[in-house]
């Protein structure tokens, strides 16, 4: 037979009087209504009468002395993940501060001497890596002067041009492009556009 | 249900520096705290663990306690959280395989029950108890063996009475299929 949702209600004591006299009434007339009822009104006792009687006195007495000694330990272990938190932190603050001071002393001096000797390609790359990392602050006047000797006749270089026509790219940043292409002569511009055309860029 | 104005002197006995008065609120709520965490979880050492977390939440957060419910209230509240959240986790750990068999096996074995006939009553108890979801198992418990209000139990779940009164209802009648179905 299917469970009587009415047992429930009943139980529970969500029934009103009306209701719960009906319900008396249909329980008279059915035994196996009545069994449903019997058999979940024992679960409940059993299940209340294991109680608290039930368990071990030593337990019981134990339970306070065992927090005590758990709290205790928590106690020490509290500082465990500040103190693991504090070293990391410090550690990590460490090795950045040592690596950014390492580092610009390397760019520094990798510049220096890619300034020394600029004939390969390899010093060439090794220069425009390092630009893009560089702070003009770290540089005095003299370097910086020196960067651009050295960057001109890499120019001049590698683009095969005159001094004179060099003077037009690198002279100086008030320059007007205007002025600069109004001054070049028709050799000089083919040889710039044929430089160009057969550079292979990438 | 409780002896309230016990329960405001002991925590301001508490508060104001007397530790034996905890000593004594554990004892006076220790069985029910237990006899929750145990039919939640159907054996005595998990029932065992959340007890101790319970107290010790409940001595570290005490002296905050401003009785805006009862105190008895406030600790079903935290173990019936702890519970669940027991339950889940373990339930993630079974699902994981990080609990192996042995372990369960042996969860089962020890028991601070001594007495045979009732160890054996509460087994067949629990066995149907753990069939329910935690949730309506939650509210089954509270109900049925703690013999809460709706409202208190609403209090304590953060639940509306409507669904709790729900989830009731179905509790209790799975169990009663569950009986049946043992029975045949």
């Amino acid at each position: 037979m299917k469970i009587n949702d009415k047992i429930i209600l009943y139980v529970d004591g969500q029934m009103n009087d009306v209701d719960k006299a009906n319900f008396e009434k249909e329980l008279e007339g059915s035994p196996e209504l009545k069994e449903q009822l019997r058999r979940y009104r024992q679960f409940l006792e059993d299940m209340k009468s294991v109680n608290d009687s039930a368990l071990e006195e030593s337990y019981l007495v134990e339970m306070i002395p065992r927090l005590r000694g758990r709290a205790e330990e928590k106690k020490k272990l509290k500082y465990i993940p500040k103190l693991a938190l504090g070293t990391a932190t410090v550690s990590i603050l460490l090795i950045a501060f040592v690596l950014s001071f390492n580092g610009r002393q390397v760019v520094k001096s990798s510049l220096n001497n890619v300034t020394s000797s600029v004939t390969s390609s390899g010093d060439i790359q090794s220069y425009t890596y390092y630009s893009y990392q560089l702070d003009p602050n770290d540089f005095s006047k003299d370097e910086i002067a020196n960067f651009d000797t050295t960057l001109n006749t890499m120019i001049s270089q590698e683009l095969s041009l005159s001094p004179q026509s060099l003077n037009y790219i690198s002279a100086d940043n008030n320059t007007d492009l205007k002025n600069m292409l109004q001054g070049l002569n028709e050799k000089e511009a083919d040889d710039i556009y044929n430089q160009i055309l057969h550079k292979k860029i990438f | 249900m409780t002896d309230t104005n016990s329960d405001y002197e002991l925590v301001n006995s508490f508060i104001a520096g007397d530790e034996s008065a905890f000593n004594r609120i554990v004892m006076k709520y220790q069985q029910r705290i237990y006899w929750h965490a145990r039919r939640m979880t159907g054996n005595h050492l998990d029932a065992d663990e959340i007890v101790q977390e319970v107290l010790l939440v409940l001595y570290n957060k005490l002296k905050n306690f401003q009785f805006k419910s009862s105190l008895y209230t406030w600790i079903y509240k935290i173990t019936s959280t702890r519970s669940i959240n027991y339950i889940k986790k373990k339930n993630l750990r079974q699902f994981f395989s990080i609990d192996d068999n042995e372990s369960v096996s042996l969860k089962s074995k020890e028991d601070v029950v001594k007495d045979i006939e009732t160890k054996e009553k509460l087994d067949r108890l629990e066995k149907v108890l753990q069939k329910l979801p935690a949730k309506q198992k939650e509210v089954f418990i509270l109900r049925s063996f703690d013999e809460l209000s709706y409202e208190e139990i609403s209090e304590i779940t953060g639940k509306s009475v409507g669904g709790l009164k729900a989830n009731y209802f179905h509790a209790v009648k799975k169990i009663m299929e569950l009986i049946k179905d043992n029975e045949n």
